[in-house]
C-alpha cells in the first residue's frame, strides 16, 4: 500500500480525507441525507448551489474528487435518457416553444430547465453518495448501521456478502472455462441457445452456494454467532468535535430544507413530476 | 430472530448474484438505458433462493442489485429506491403467488408449474411497475416512457428467470429440500 | 475427566434411507490427541460435526445415541453454549473466513461471547503469535494463501481457549507448503494449549506424529480403535478398507524387518532398520521413461504469460509433452502449473513465445476446437458438472460435437464401465460422494475420447480408494495410448505413476526427466521449494544413500 493511502472499501483514499476519519454513524447519516436534499429540492438554481456546495466541501475535506471520473459515463448516459425522455415525452408549459411534436408532445425552454433539474439531482445524489462510499472502510458499515440501531446480524451480513462475492466470481470464471472445455459455444449461436448453455451454468454454481451455506452457517454457529447476550465490539468510535459538527451541520441542512420547501416556493418547480 | 442460517442465506444469494448482476450489465446493456440490462440472470438466482429460502433469499438479491447497480451508477437513493427495492419486491410476490396457490418449488405437478408460470411474470411486472414508477418519481423518466420501460423490465426479468431459475428448480430443489432452511414442509 | 464419550450414536440424513453412522462407541480423555480416518462416506465429517453439537440442530435427521462433552449432552446443549468450548476448523478454509481482515477474524467468536476488549486483544495477539501469523493482522483473506486461511482458522479456534479442537481435513486442500504450515502448528498444540484434539485426515503419514490414539471408522462403524502403531499394523485390513498405511510402516512389515514394534514415522524406520540396512537393496525399477517418443503433442517455446493484475505466472518456459507419455508437473502454488495447464488446452495464450497443440499454433484455437482431443479434469468437479443425470453429464460433449444419439450411448457406457459408474445413469450428478463426481467429471471428459488428458489434482482431498482407482484408471488410459498430464501436489501418485516429472517454480522450468532422475538427483531442489518426496525416499536415502520411489522397489536379501 502506498504511503499516507488509507484502504477504504472499494479503493485506497488519501488518509487526509477528513470523512475517512468521521465515526461510522456520521458516514451513514451523511449518505442518507445527501441523496435526500436534492431528492427534496427540484428547481435547478438549489440545486446547482446544492452540487457546487457539495464539490466545495469535498474538496476542503481533501477528498478524491478524481474518482468521480469514473462515474461520467453513467451520467453522461443519464443525461442521454433525461434529454430523451424530456424531449420526445413532455408538455411542460413555457415561456417559448422550440418543437412540437405531432403526437402532442413539446419542448418549451422550461422543458430544458427540467431537463437540467434532474441531471442536476442525479448528479447531486451520485457525487454525495460516491464522495460517503470512498470513506467507508469495512468496519463502517456494521458499526455504522449498528449505532443507528440496526441489529448487527443484519449489518454483518452485508459484509459478508461482500466477502462472498470475491469468491462466486472466481467460482463462476472456473464454470465458465469448464463448459467451454465441454465444448459449449457460449459466444456463438443464436441468443436463445446461448442462453440455454448459459443458464447450465446455474447449476453447478447454486450446488456450490447450497453447499457454501451450509458449511458458512455451521462456521458462525460455532464462533458464537448470532451473540445472544451482550456483544463485544473491538473497535471504538468517539465523536470528535468534527463528527458533531458534521451531524449539526446535516441536521440543519435537512431541516432547513424540508421547511423551505414547506414553506416556500424558492425549492420547487411548478407542474413537478407529472409533467 | 436473525440466526446464523438465515445471515448465511442472504450472504450466499448476495455473494453469488453480485458478479452476475455486474456481468449482466456489461454483457448485456440497453442501449441508451444507463446501468440497465436486458437480461437480468441475477433474476433467476435470487428467485430461486426466495422460493427456496423465504425472505432471507430476497434480502440477498436486494443487496446484490444495489450493489451492483450502484458500481456503476453511483450508491443513490435513487438506485436503492428503484432497482434494489425492485428486486426485493419481486421475488416475495413470487413467493406469496406460491403460498397462495399452494404450489411447491419442485415443478413437479400441474399447480407447481401454474404457479410458476403466472407468478413470475406478476412479480416481474410488479417489479417494473415499480421501479419505473420510482423513476418517474425522480424526474428521470416521463409518463410515455413510463410504460417503455416497465415492459423492458417485465420482458427482461421474466426471460431470465425462466430460462435460470426454470432448470435450477427442476434439477436442485430435490438436493436443497435437505437443507434445514429449506422453507416448505412436505 | 472424559472429554468426549460417544455412545451407540447412529445418525440418519432425513433423505437418505441408509444411516450414516452406525452405533459408534468411543471416548477421548482429556488432553488427548485422537485421529480418526476413514475413506470417503465413513461419516467422519457427520461424527466430528454430531460430537460439536451443531448438526443434530442444524440440519433434519434421526439421532439416536448420546454424546457428552465434558459432562454435557451435547445433542440437547445449544451450539451457543457449547461453542465456547468446542471448536471446529474446516475444509474450506475461504468459507469459514466471515470476516474482512485476520484480526477480525480470529477477534470474531471473542466478541460474540462478550469478552472484555482487553481480553480480545490479549488473545487474539497470543493465538496469532502461535500460529506464526503476527504481523497479519490487517491482511485481507485474498492476500493469504491457502495454508495462511487455515493458520487465521485455528487461531481463531485457539484464542476461544476450546476445551476441545477439531480439524475436520483441515489440510486436505492445501499445498504441500501450506500443509506444513498447518501440520507445524498442530505439532506444538500440546505446549501452548490445554486442549483435547480430534483430527480428521487422509495422509497417515503425517498424521501419526501427533496423535496418541486412531479411530477408523469405515461404513459408519468404528472398526478399529487404538494406538497407532497396533491400529496401523493391521495393515490388510486397512488396505481392504481404503486406508493409506504409512510408508514407513508398510515398508517394516513387507520387509519382516522390524523386531516387535511397526515403526510409524521416517526416524522410527530408520532406527528399526538400521540392524539390516546392509541387506537392503532397491531393484531396478522399471524403465519407465520411453526415450523412443519423438511425437511432439504440445511443446512450450519460449512462454511467458502475464496476468492483468501484473503476475508473471509462466517465464520464458520451454518444453514438451511427448505422445504417450505419463508426465507429472509439479511445484508449489503459485509456480505456473494451472496456466500452463490453460495455454495447453487454448483457454489462455500466451503473451510472448509459442504454444503448439498437435502441431497448431495455440493463438489459431479455442478451447471448444480442441475439446475433442485434449480433456482437461478440474480439482474441483463441482465446477464441471451441469447435468441433471449422470447419463446427461457425460453425454454433454458429445452432444455438442452433434455425434448422432446411438454411438452417444455406447459411449457414455464404455465411459462409465471404465470408471466404475455403470448403473447410476439416472442419479443427479450432485447426490453422488466427491470421490463419485471426480469419477463422472473423468468420464465425460473421456466419452469423447481424447488423446490428451490433463487432470487438475485427482488425489487432493481423496481418500486412498479412490485415490488409486483414479491413479490406476489413468495408468490404464495411458497403456491404451492416452497421453496423460497430471498436475499434481502428491508426490506418492507421483512416484508410483509417473513416468517423467517436470518441476515448475515461479513459472520457469526448474528441471525434468525421468522420475527416478528428478526424485534421486534432485532432492535437496525439491525440498528447498517446499516439495517433499514420499518417506520411502526419504528413508531409503538415509539408509543406503539411495531413495527409493514406492516401498515394493526396497528388498531385503538374505546376506549383505
Amino acid at each position: 500500500m502506498e504511503k499516507g493511502k488509507v484502504r477504504t472499501f472499494f479503493t485506497y483514499v488519501d488518509e487526509r480525507y477528513m470523512l475517512v476519519r468521521a465515526h461510522p454513524a456520521v458516514k451513514i447519516v451523511s449518505l442518507v441525507v445527501l441523496n435526500i436534499i436534492p431528492w427534496i429540492i427540484e428547481a435547478p438554481a438549489p440545486l446547482a448551489f446544492f452540487l457546487a456546495s457539495l464539490l466545495l466541501a469535498a474538496s476542503l475535506m481533501k477528498a478524491p474528487l478524481s474518482k468521480l471520473r469514473n462515474y461520467l459515463p453513467y451520467l453522461l448516459l443519464v443525461a442521454q435518457a433525461v434529454v430523451l425522455s424530456y424531449v420526445l415525452g413532455s408538455r411542460i408549459p413555457g415561456n417559448v416553444v422550440f418543437i412540437e411534436f405531432p403526437w402532442g408532445c413539446y419542448v418549451t425552454d422550461k422543458t430544458l430547465l427540467y431537463m437540467g433539474s434532474v441531471v442536476l439531482r442525479i448528479s447531486s445524489m451520485l457525487v454525495g453518495s460516491t464522495l460517503v462510499f470512498l470513506s467507508l472502510r469495512d468496519t463502517d458499515v456494521v458499526y455504522g448501521l449498528k449505532s443507528l440501531g440496526v441489529p448487527f446480524s443484519a449489518a454483518f451480513a452485508f459484509n459478508l456478502a461482500l466477502r462472498f462475492s470475491a469468491l462466486f466470481l472466481d467460482d463462476y470464471a472456473r464454470v465458465r472455462d469448464a463448459m467451454l472445455l465441454k465444448g459449449a459455444k457460449l459466444d456463438a449461436g443464436n441468443p436463445l441457445e446461448r442462453a440455454k448453455l448459459l443458464s447450465r451454468t446455474a447449476v453447478p454454481l447454486m450446488v456450490i452456494a447450497v453447499r457454501r451455506m451450509q458449511d458458512l452457517s455451521f462456521a458462525l454457529e460455532l464462533k458464537g454467532f448470532p451473540p445472544s447476550g451482550r456483544r463485544t465490539f473491538l473497535y471504538q468510535f468517539q465523536w470528535s468535535r468534527f463528527d458533531a459538527a458534521a451531524f449539526a451541520l446535516l441536521t440543519v441542512a435537512t431541516a432547513g430544507v424540508v421547511i423551505a420547501k414547506i414553506v416556500s416556493p424558492l425549492l420547487s418547480f411548478p407542474g413537478w413530476p407529472f409533467v | 430472530m436473525v440466526d446464523a442460517r438465515k445471515v448465511a442465506v442472504t450472504a450466499v444469494t448476495a455473494g453469488l448474484c453480485l458478479p452476475l448482476a455486474l456481468f449482466a450489465i456489461i454483457l448485456v446493456p440497453i442501449p441508451g438505458l444507463p446501468a440497465a440490462s436486458g437480461f437480468w440472470i441475477p433474476a433467476g438466482f435470487y428467485f430461486v433462493m426466495t422460493l427456496w429460502f423465504g425472505v432471507w433469499g430476497a434480502l440477498g438479491g436486494h443487496i446484490a442489485t444495489f450493489l451492483a447497480m450502484g458500481y456503476f451508477q453511483g450508491f443513490t437513493l435513487q438506485v436503492w429506491a428503484d432497482g434494489a427495492l425492485g428486486d426485493l419486491i419481486a421475488p416475495l410476490v413470487a413467493l406469496v403467488a406460491f403460498k397462495l396457490m399452494g404450489a411447491r418449488p419442485e415443478l413437479k405437478n400441474r399447480k407447481d408449474r401454474i404457479a410458476w408460470l403466472v407468478g413470475v411474470p406478476i412479480a416481474s411486472l410488479v417489479c417494473g411497475l415499480w421501479v419505473h414508477t420510482v423513476n418517474l418519481l425522480f424526474g428521470v423518466i416521463t409518463w410515455p416512457f413510463w410504460w417503455v420501460g416497465v415492459l423492458t423490465y417485465f420482458i427482461g426479468d421474466s426471460l431470465a428467470v425462466f430460462i435460470v431459475g426454470t432448470p435450477l428448480l427442476r434439477s436442485l430443489t430435490s438436493y436443497v429440500k435437505q437443507s434445514p432452511m429449506y422453507i416448505w414442509r412436505d | 475427566m472424559r472429554a468426549v464419550s460417544v455412545e451407540d450414536l447412529w445418525w440418519r440424513y432425513q433423505a437418505s434411507s441408509e444411516w450414516t453412522l452406525k452405533g459408534v462407541d468411543f471416548e477421548v480423555e482429556k488432553g488427548e490427541f485422537v485421529g480418526i480416518v476413514g475413506p470417503s462416506g465413513a461419516g467422519k465429517t457427520t461424527l466430528c460435526l454430531l460430537v460439536a453439537g451443531v448438526l443434530s440442530k442444524s440440519v433434519k435427521g434421526v439421532c439416536k445415541g448420546k454424546v457428552e462433552l465434558f459432562g454435557k449432552d451435547a445433542l440437547r446443549t445449544s451450539v451457543k453454549q457449547l461453542s465456547e468450548e468446542v471448536a471446529i476448523v474446516l475444509q474450506d478454509a475461504d468459507t469459514q473466513f466471515v470476516t474482512m481482515r485476520v484480526l477480525d477474524e480470529v477477534a470474531f467468536p471473542l466478541e460474540n461471547f462478550g469478552l472484555s476488549r482487553e481480553e480480545i486483544l490479549e488473545r487474539v495477539s497470543e493465538a496469532l503469535e502461535f500460529v506464526g501469523m503476527k504481523g497479519y493482522e490487517w491482511k485481507h483473506p485474498h492476500e493469504l494463501s491457502g495454508g495462511q486461511k487455515q493458520r487465521v482458522a485455528i487461531a481463531a479456534a485457539l484464542a476461544k481457549r476450546p476445551k476441545l479442537l477439531i480439524l475436520d481435513e483441515a489440510t486436505s486442500d492445501l499445498d504441500p507448503l501450506g500443509k506444513r504450515e498447518v501440520l507445524s502448528v498442530i505439532r506444538k498444540l500440546r505446549e501452548g494449549y490445554d486442549v483435547t484434539a480430534v483430527i480428521v485426515d487422509h495422509n497417515t503419514d503425517d498424521l501419526v506424529e501427533f496423535v496418541d490414539r486412531v479411530i477408523v471408522l469405515e461404513g459408519g462403524r468404528v472398526v478399529a480403535d487404538g494406538d497407532p502403531r497396533a491400529v496401523f499394523s493391521r495393515i490388510e485390513q486397512l488396505r481392504t478398507i481404503g486406508i493409506r498405511i504409512p510408508q514407513p510402516t508398510e515398508l517394516a512389515f513387507r520387509l519382516g524387518a522390524a523386531n516387535g514394534e511397526l515403526p510409524l514415522t521416517v526416524e522410527e524406520a530408520v532406527k528399526a532398520l538400521a540392524p539390516v540396512k546392509d541387506r537392503l537393496r532397491l531393484l531396478d525399477g522399471e524403465v519407465l521413461e520411453n526415450p523412443s517418443r519423438s511425437e511432439k503433442l504440445v511443446s512450450f517455446t519460449d512462454v511467458t504469460y502475464v496476468y492483468e493484475d501484473g503476475t508473471v505466472a509462466l517465464n520464458g518456459l520451454s518444453l514438451n509433452v511427448w505422445k504417450g507419455e505419463f508426465l507429472a508437473v509439479i511445484g508449489p502454488n503459485g509456480s505456473g502449473k494451472t496456466t500452463m495447464a490453460k495455454l495447453m488446452v487454448s483457454l489462455l495464450k500466451p503473451t510472448s513465445g509459442r504454444v503448439e497443440v498437435m502441431g497448431v499454433d495455440s493463438r489459431a484455437l479455442s478451447p471448444t476446437m480442441l475439446f475433442s482431443k485434449v480433456g482437461y479434469v478440474f480439482q474441483n468437479p463441482d465446477y464441471q458438472l451441469v447435468c441433471d443425470t449422470v447419463y446427461d453429464e457425460v453425454a454433454f460433449p458429445l452432444r455438442q460435437l452433434g455425434v448422432d444419439e446411438k454411438v452417444v450411448k455406447e459411449r457414455v457406457q464404455w465411459a462409465l464401465v471404465s470408471v466404475g459408474l455403470n448403473g447410476l445413469e439416472e442419479t443427479p450428478p450432485f447426490f453422488l460422494s466427491k470421490g463419485e463426481r471426480q469419477r463422472l467429471a473423468l468420464a465425460s471428459v473421456l466419452a469423447v475420447k481424447p488423446q490428451l488428458l490433463i487432470i487438475d489434482e485427482p488425489t487432493t482431498g481423496q481418500d486412498e480408494r479412490n485415490s488409486r482407482r483414479i491413479a490406476e484408471l489413468l495408468v490404464q488410459l495411458n497403456k491404451s495410448g492416452v497421453t496423460i498430464v497430471v498436475i499434481t501436489h502428491d508426490l506418492r501418485l507421483v512416484s508410483e505413476y509417473a513416468e517423467r516429472v517436470v518441476v515448475l517454480n515461479n513459472g520457469r522450468l526448474v528441471t525434468a526427466g525421468s522420475t527416478r532422475k528428478v526424485f534421486t538427483e534432485h532432492l535437496e531442489t525439491l525440498a528447498s521449494i517446499g516439495l517433499e518426496p514420499p518417506p520411502v525416499a526419504r528413508l531409503m536415502k538415509e539408509l543406503v544413500g539411495r531413495p527409493a520411489l514406492t516401498v515394493k522397489e526396497v528388498v531385503l536379501c538374505e546376506r549383505a
